[in-house]
């Protein structure tokens, strides 16, 4: 055929340069605006040194930086695993969902700068009350949609794995469970894009180890605006590799969204050879037998 | 009265004076039925007259208010998993394959094992659908999709299968398509069926027997043998005699002809 | 198939971008109009931005100058502006938000770093007053300083002394744990938390005292080799001093009598203070604690509010070996004692 590359990767590298080309429309009016209406880069510095001044500190930004991922992404996971067994839980049975339900919005309404300062006075400055907040901020949508998606299972299949017969640990395993994943996803994507948030709150409050946050208010401290916007874009770049992330697993976890077949197996489990063989009627072995 | 078959308990099928009371409306009225081995029944009635009802009744999802379900003269009223159960909606469960779909019933009672899944694979193969295996639903037809559905109800390996309008959603073409394949599995196997349609040609096409319902609550109105020669073809839906028992049907659901005493 | 999706795409990286250039814009214009509202300050009216989104003790002198009518006499209505966040001051005075700053001598630094033209006009205070803090009796013990918890705020004053601290007790920053708060760090000594807490020792002696009833155990950082650089100073911006020069002298004249009032009569001032700002502010208790631990750090009243250029010179240095300042400028940049005096 032409020296066209393969189809999966096009589109990737599409994707790509689409997304290069944004982020430099974004600093292009960041620019323009900064240009017309004559902004001294203690108001608003251009994209290009904020980012000049990232490359500079490098080498001090590499450990904050470090340091706020793994805030971010242990939180998240935390986050991600109590709001699945929650949503679980509460799906087993109205009158818990009408106890808990009312207790996890009002978590949410209130906000978390208010409960971040009784956070470090309650877990100390180090790793702990950030993975707290960070999960705060990431279990509910979860729980949300989690919970959507158990009750939006077709109650038709419900009644027709019921009619072949269904026990009921079988029934979870088979349908309800894998029904969660597709809305797990979703309360992930949402959380994951605002844990970085969380995990700056966490070191904003209180904080034994330097991160981006602490490095966000120092140079803040320091009427050094670059520094800001520069941690500013570092912990934007975060959200979005986050997010990112959780699409690609996504891509992995439920490949019949955006595959046509399944992935083949390693080891071949069916034979499958087109038989010249008539299906011949096997007598029941687990219908529950109606004769003698 | 109700031209019916008395519960002599040598049916495959013994449906015996059930009633069903729902949300506080009598769905299905002291209705009885008898199914024989290898017959293939059709049920037609007017919208509502509770032939769903009827089989959620059959197949134990819905416990009758009064009377009893048989099945080979065992009283299994309110019990599930002794019929196959197929739906107008496919309920494939979109993160299985075609295999895997038709594996369902044994993955939701027992476990799936390497018997199941080769015996999946050969069904499918044989009935048009072996480039598909690995395929997910959303990526089939109508049809296809359909097809994958019946195949799972045969591969329960149940004796009696209630199929509740299971074409309805499809096009005509699509409908013969799978009329006739269903005729040739019903010919290939030794299984009893209960069929509802809203399609008169479709009911006594496929059936033995026609078996009309009223409307709510649901009686027995009237059982129609259909003594047409089987192995059935397309010709016969233009036969005279097909067209016979058309007229007679059509008149007995729509109320111009009183049913024989 | 590819050319479609293609296209959506393109579609919505349009719209987003529509977004944000929109929401840069609209906050461009609110930046400029700002700018452009500087009105030419009512000869009378003189706004002075605070520190801190607060207000506190350190405001006494002000509030008594108001209301003991020392700016009255001198034709000014001194008005306190409270800044919405940390070190915004400067640049509140940049834009126009404000006249004449309340500020620290670090933020002068940065300003004139960072191209903008402010400039201390007259000390605040006139010594060091930073240092560590301890519960009350416990002690304050520079050689086994390893291994224990010193709390630090993220302000470059703090970045700047607390190399003195680890010299001082012969550590390096690895050997001393230094979590870092953002509004309190009394608090969690006082609990136990931490071993010592960083502060100015005015407000270390206000929050203690009027949380216990005693006075905590205090150890000047010029004690162990800081330099005895003041804290704070009043600012503005060159192009607002070249326009409201007499303004300025008379605002500088007015606060030197109203601090040597203050300094001589401080129940009543900060009796004053209170009634200007009776619901936030801290209550009488502890701003006349904090007060009280101010006074000595305002220097003798003979030379109250007068800047030296050494101060600037060491304060330039100091940020410099800490990183945080990477060119100083010469000390008449940053400070001008023309407008006090007298």
């Amino acid at each position: 055929m032409s020296s066209r590359l393969p189809s999966p990767l096009r589109t990737a590298l599409l994707r790509l340069g689409l997304a290069a080309v944004a982020v430099a429309l974004i600093f292009g009016v960041w620019n323009l605006v900064i240009v017309a209406f004559g902004l001294k880069s203690y108001a608003l510095p251009t994209p290009q040194s904020a980012v000049a001044a990232d490359v500079d500190h490098w080498h001090d930004l590499a450990p904050l930086t470090l340091q706020t991922v793994e805030e971010t992404a242990y939180g998240f996971l935390i986050g991600a695993a109590i709001g699945f067994l929650l949503g679980v839980v509460m799906s087993t049975s109205r009158t818990v969902q009408r106890l808990i339900y009312p207790t996890l919005i009002t978590s949410q309404a209130v906000p978390i700068v208010a409960i971040a300062a009784p956070l470090a006075i309650l877990f100390g400055f180090g790793m702990l009350p950030k993975l707290v907040i960070v999960a705060w901020v990431v279990f509910f949508p979860v729980v949300v949609n989690v919970l959507d998606g158990l009750a939006h299972i077709d109650p038709d299949l419900i009644n027709l794995s019921r009619a072949m017969g269904a026990r009921r640990g079988r029934g979870f395993l088979v349908i309800r469970l894998p029904a969660t994943l597709s809305p797990l996803f979703s309360g992930l994507k949402i959380g994951a894009t605002y844990a970085v948030t969380g995990a700056v709150i966490g070191e904003w409050m209180a904080s034994a180890q330097q991160g981006l946050g602490t490095y966000l208010q120092t140079a803040n401290a320091s009427l050094d605006t670059r520094g800001v916007f520069g941690a500013t874009i570092l912990l934007t770049l975060i959200g979005v590799v986050s997010f990112l992330l959780v699409v690609a697993v996504e891509a992995v976890a439920t490949p019949w969204r955006s595959r046509s077949t399944a992935r083949p197996r390693l080891r071949s489990r069916l034979a499958l050879t087109a038989g010249g063989s008539r299906w011949t009627r096997n007598p029941g072995r687990y219908a529950r037998s109606t004769h003698d | 009265m109700l031209p019916e078959t008395r519960p002599s308990g040598a049916g495959k099928v013994v449906v015996d004076d059930v009633s069903i009371r729902f949300e506080g409306t009598l769905a299905v009225d002291h209705l009885s039925l008898t199914v024989g081995r290898s017959e293939f029944v059709s049920i037609v009635g007017p919208s509502g007259c509770g032939k769903s009802t009827l089989f959620n009744a059959i197949s134990g999802l819905v416990r009758p208010t009064g009377g009893r379900v048989l099945l080979d003269g065992r009283d299994v009223t309110g019990e599930t998993g002794h019929v196959g159960y197929m739906l107008q909606k496919d309920l494939l469960i979109p993160w299985r394959t075609v295999v895997g779909n038709i594996v369902l019933g044994a993955a939701l009672t027992r476990g799936t094992n390497r018997q199941d899944r080769e015996e999946a694979v050969r069904l499918a193969t044989r009935y048009g659908l072996g480039d598909f295996l690995d395929h997910y639903p959303h990526a089939l037809s109508g049809g296809m999709r359909q097809r994958v559905a019946l195949m799972r109800t045969l591969a329960l390996h149940a004796d009696v299968l209630l199929l509740d309008e299971p074409f309805g959603a499809l096009d005509s073409q699509t409908r013969l398509d799978m009329q006739l394949w269903l005729l040739s599995i019903f010919q290939d196997l030794n299984v009893t069926i209960l069929f509802v349609t809203h399609d008169v040609d479709e009911a006594i096409f496929l059936a033995d027997r026609v078996v009309v319902m009223s409307p709510r609550p649901g009686r027995i109105i009237a059982d129609l043998p259909i003594a047409l020669p089987r192995p059935r073809d397309i010709d016969l839906l233009t036969a005279p005699a097909f067209t016979q028992l058309k007229r007679e049907t059509l008149r007995l659901l729509h109320g111009t002809v009183e049913p024989a005493a | 198939m590819v050319a479609f999706r293609y296209w959506q795409t393109t579609r919505r990286v349009a719209l987003a971008t529509a977004c944000v250039g929109a929401l840069v814009a609209a906050f461009a214009v609110w930046a400029a109009t700002s700018s452009a509202s500087t009105s030419a300050a009512k000869p009378t009216t003189l706004r002075v931005i605070f520190d801190w989104p607060g207000i506190d003790f350190e405001a006494v002198p002000i509030t008594a100058g108001t209301a003991e009518g020392f700016y009255k006499k001198a034709g000014l209505d001194v008005q306190i502006v409270i800044p919405p966040t940390t070190s915004t001051t400067v640049k509140m005075l940049a834009v126009g938000k404000g006249d004449i700053g309340f500020d620290t001598t670090t933020d002068v630094v940065f300003a004139q770093a960072a191209g903008i033209d402010v400039k201390s006009i007259a000390n605040y205070s006139q010594s060091n007053n930073w240092g560590l803090v301890a519960a009350p009796g416990k002690k304050i013990d520079l050689k086994h300083l390893k291994g224990k918890s010193v709390g630090i705020f993220t302000d470059s004053w703090t970045k700047a002394m607390m190399p003195y601290v680890l010299r001082a007790g012969h550590v390096s920053s690895g050997d001393v744990s230094q979590p870092i708060f953002s509004s309190n760090d009394i608090a969690p000594m006082l609990a136990g938390k931490i071993d010592y807490a960083t502060n100015t020792v005015n407000y270390a002696i206000a929050e203690v005292q009027s949380a216990t009833g005693k006075r905590p155990t205090v150890l000047l950082a010029t004690k162990f080799g800081a330099p005895n650089v003041p804290i704070w100073v009043y600012t503005a911006t060159s192009s607002w001093l070249a326009k409201h020069g007499p303004e300025a002298k008379a605002f500088l004249a007015a606060t030197k009598k109203a601090f040597a009032w203050s300094i001589a009569h401080p129940v009543a001032a900060v009796k004053d203070y209170v009634a200007a700002y009776p619901k936030i502010g801290g209550g009488e208790n502890y701003s006349l604690a904090g007060w009280r631990a101010t006074i000595p750090a305002l220097g003798k009243p003979g030379s109250l509010l007068v800047q030296r250029k050494a101060e600037w010179t060491q304060v330039a240095q100091a940020l410099k070996s800490v990183k945080l300042l990477s060119k100083p400028l010469p000390a008449s940049s940053y400070f001008t004692n023309a407008y006090v005096g007298g």
